[in-house]
């Protein structure tokens, strides 16, 4: 959590203060605190160690509810490049704009998705998850519709996989970059069918 | 013997199924209703519905009614502007669980196809480009979603994909499979003896993808034990998975609801006989009813019947009733939207012809 006066340093002081009445919470770096004269440069510094469950659960409560209401400012200017929609539109509408919004609004909808459908990928833990190609597991059957890919949207899904894989490392879900991995080398050819 | 307009009433996909007799030898037919399966899908290189222009409404429109008569998939087909019909007739369709509410306010490009028997309907620009909506009485989940299945393959259309995320929709709740499965489950005596929530615990253990709801779709209020079974998610999951879960969650709720069934015949309690009587006193001499109250009233005579405490229901002719008694369908006989007042009475005058010929053991 960040200085509420400077907005650069992690918190370290948390200052009550009553105001007509009122408590107002300050959260402030040490430097911001000694500044606006919360803090004693001639003090000694004390440091109290604590776990997180000892501090106030309405404290904490409230601190959740302040970053999620920034996060959610945050995601509600994201804009599709596509078709121009705000991820607030989408959050007061509840439908997307155009294919291309999923990408735009990946994290805020990821988030969504894992609430709505308990994940984020139509990947279920096997390599082949797709619809599709799972009913041609269970059935037995063929669709060539399915496994057939134009040069243009093998190269398209190549890209997105890739991007994905990269995320999901940089996000440290390495699991989750393995199944796409595996996803990436399941990509039939170009206008070949795999059955 | 019913009077001619009650029994032509066009049952649709309610014709379809199994448990048309009494029931005797199938018990469980009687429980489920009808077997829903709705695909969304969406064309690939297009928005979504809600940031497409007229032009592109047309344009989408325009390619899946041609893919549709191309395909040869039906004989016979009725495609239809939403805006081109009228309330009565969109009110028909709403009833009968063959388009939306939202799709009923209609707009630029919004087509409805269907099938002659109604079983298979397709929305065309509803919240997405392609809606196709299969509906067999009785349950039938794999049966539906084979008939949907071979239809979105037969139109040959190029639908928006992705990789990780598989079909995309408007909505993302629907992404993934874009599949929704669902049983319209007519569940009394487990409502009664208050075993609900006992049965949303076995399904959250056994089935938990699936969710279990009262059917609120044709009244403001729920009334009657009408319970809906669908799946809760559509990502992460096969269309087949989902067939199977909806299944096998049904079958559930059918033996359990027939094992209650059972216990009460057992016990013989003198308090659930009167309540059937006293639904049957209502839908025989009531001059007034609303919709809430034929359905709870209707939902209590069919346990009755089926139990074999009241004169016997049979299979059909509680289906056919069920539609029959819904505002919409009660004007189709005049052609008119009747006035709510005029509605109640017209639906007591349907309960009473209904149920007056019926000898009381």
């Amino acid at each position: 959590m960040l200085c509420k006066h400077c907005g650069k340093r992690e918190v370290e002081v948390m200052v009550k203060q009553v105001v007509d009445n009122e408590v107002q919470d300050i959260d402030l770096c040490r430097v911001c605190a000694e500044e606006l004269g919360f803090l004693s440069r001639e003090l000694p510094s004390i440091t109290i160690s604590f776990s997180m469950r000892e501090v106030d659960l309405p404290q904490r409560k409230k601190i959740a509810r302040r970053q999620s209401l920034r996060d959610e400012e945050k995601n509600d200017r994201i804009l599709c490049p596509n078709c121009g929609m705000a991820y607030k539109e989408f959050r007061n509408g509840g439908l997307l704009g155009c294919p291309e919004c999923y990408q735009a609004f990946r994290f805020p909808l990821g988030a969504r998705l894992q609430k709505l459908q308990g994940a984020e990928s139509h990947w279920n833990g096997t390599t082949k998850m797709f619809s599709d190609i799972a009913v041609l597991d269970t059935e037995g059957t063929t669709d060539e519709r399915s496994l057939k890919l134009s040069r243009e949207q093998r190269e398209a899904n190549i890209r997105r996989l890739n991007d994905e894989i990269k995320d999901a490392v940089q996000r440290e879900e390495y699991e989750r970059a393995a199944g796409l991995r595996d996803l990436l080398k399941a990509i039939p050819e170009e206008n070949e069918p795999t059955c | 013997m019913l009077t001619e307009p009650f029994s032509k009433i066009d049952l649709g996909w309610l014709a379809s199924g199994e448990g048309d007799e009494d029931g005797a030898k199938q018990p469980r037919t009687l429980i489920p209703l009808v077997s829903q399966v709705r695909i969304r899908r969406n064309i690939d290189g297009y928005p979504f519905v809600s940031r497409c222009d007229n032009s592109q409404l047309y344009d989408i429109a325009a390619t899946i009614l041609s893919r549709i008569s191309e395909s040869g998939v039906w004989s016979e087909c009725d495609s239809r502007m939403i805006d081109n019909l009228g309330e009565a007739p969109k009110n028909l369709l709403l009833e009968k669980r063959l388009i939306s509410p939202d799709f009923m306010r209609g707009g630029a490009g919004r087509f409805f196809v269907r099938d002659s028997d109604g079983t298979v309907a397709c929305m065309i620009n509803e919240a997405d480009h392609l809606t196709i909506s299969v509906s067999l009485g009785g349950l039938a989940p794999r049966g539906a979603h084979e008939a949907a299945s071979a239809l979105e393959g037969a139109l040959g259309l190029q639908y928006a994909e992705d990789p990780v995320l598989g079909y995309l929709t408007a909505d993302p709740s629907c992404v993934g499979t874009g599949m929704q499965a669902s049983v319209l489950l007519h569940l009394p005596a487990i409502e009664i003896t208050g075993g609900l929530k006992r049965n949303q615990l076995a399904l959250e253990r056994d089935w938990s993808k699936t969710a279990l709801s009262k059917f609120t779709q044709i009244t403001s209020k729920p009334a009657g034990s009408f319970y809906m079974l669908s799946n809760k998610i559509t990502l992460a999951i096969s269309p087949a998975e989902i067939v199977s879960m909806i299944q096998g969650a049904a079958e559930l709720l059918i033996s359990n609801e027939l094992a209650v069934r059972r216990r009460l015949k057992q016990k013989r309690d003198d308090k659930l006989i009167d309540r059937f009587w006293r639904a049957w006193g209502t839908l025989r001499h009531a001059r007034r009813l609303t919709l809430e109250e034929s359905l709870a009233g209707l939902s209590l005579v069919k346990l009755g019947s089926e139990m074999g405490y009241l004169p016997l229901l049979r299979h059909d002719e509680w289906k056919r009733i069920f539609i029959a008694s819904q505002p919409y369908h009660l004007g189709a006989e005049s052609q008119s939207i009747p006035e709510e007042s005029e509605e109640l009475s017209l639906r007591a005058a349907l309960f009473r012809r209904f149920i007056e010929n019926r000898s009381i053991a």
